[in-house]
């Protein structure tokens, strides 16, 4: 399973994605769209927004904090 | 030494110098480093829609320095945050406006235009005003709402 989380610094709900991952000992590649732009132009790109958190469970794109989409996706 | 002899950085880190603002109205803002919904951003984000086409320029400057005495009430609630604060206008790297690693330019502001109670930046959404000949010409206090400066802006503009 690949998992991308799209992510800026200073954004609470960012931090909680990101540790709810880490909770469930499920690895992923964080991209920082405040300071990769080519990271931002994929995400604006892939989801046609500029929210994030975003994050991308094997192609799949959930915007903003969901716990409950991100344990369908992950199948916990 | 004016105000076009700064460079900045914008948030990927590649260098603004501020000489590309010549001729146009600056209003130089302190925004605070959190993201979320703040009334200042979406007032000076009116601002921007409205005068960007005029001649009008904002120019955001993230700062940390206030982090700890943020209320931090609405933005802890929503479950996302907009890339670049939800604004059009630039937004640049994050700096200190107050002490020792104060940003120049902002060491330069604050000699141009000292606050009413000293020089120091007290608060998120200090602005600066600048006119189309790069001198600062006022300094408004972060309540000042960003509604109450566009009758000097559209002056400044002619």
């Amino acid at each position: 399973m690949e998992v991308n989380v799209y992510s800026i610094p200073n954004c609470p709900m960012c931090n909680v994605a990101k540790e709810f991952l880490k909770a469930n000992s499920i690895s992923f590649i964080e991209h920082d769209v405040a300071s990769d732009r080519q990271a931002a132009k994929d995400m604006i790109v892939k989801t046609g927004q500029k929210a994030v958190p975003v994050v991308e469970i094997d192609g799949e794109f959930i915007i903003g904090f969901d716990q409950d989409k991100m344990e369908e996706l992950l199948g916990l | 030494m004016s105000i076009y002899d700064f460079t900045v950085k914008d948030t990927y880190g590649d260098e603004v110098p501020l000489s590309d603002f010549k001729g146009k109205v600056l209003l130089i803002v302190n925004t605070a480093s959190k993201c979320g919904f703040t009334p200042q951003f979406e007032g000076l984000e009116k601002l921007y829609t409205e005068l960007s086409e005029k001649g009008l320029e904002i120019l955001g400057f993230p700062s940390n320095q206030f982090a700890n005495q943020d209320p931090g009430t609405n933005e802890e609630i929503r479950n996302f945050c907009l890339l670049n604060y939800g604004v059009s206008f630039p937004i640049f790297e994050k700096i200190d406006v107050n002490g020792d690693d104060a940003a120049p330019l902002y060491q330069y502001l604050k000699k141009e235009k000292g606050g009413i109670a000293g020089k120091n930046i007290k608060w998120n959404f200090t602005k600066f005003l600048v006119d189309k000949d790069g001198k600062v010409v006022k300094r408004y206090a972060s309540a000042t709402t960003p509604e109450a400066i566009r009758g000097d802006i559209i002056k400044l503009l002619g």
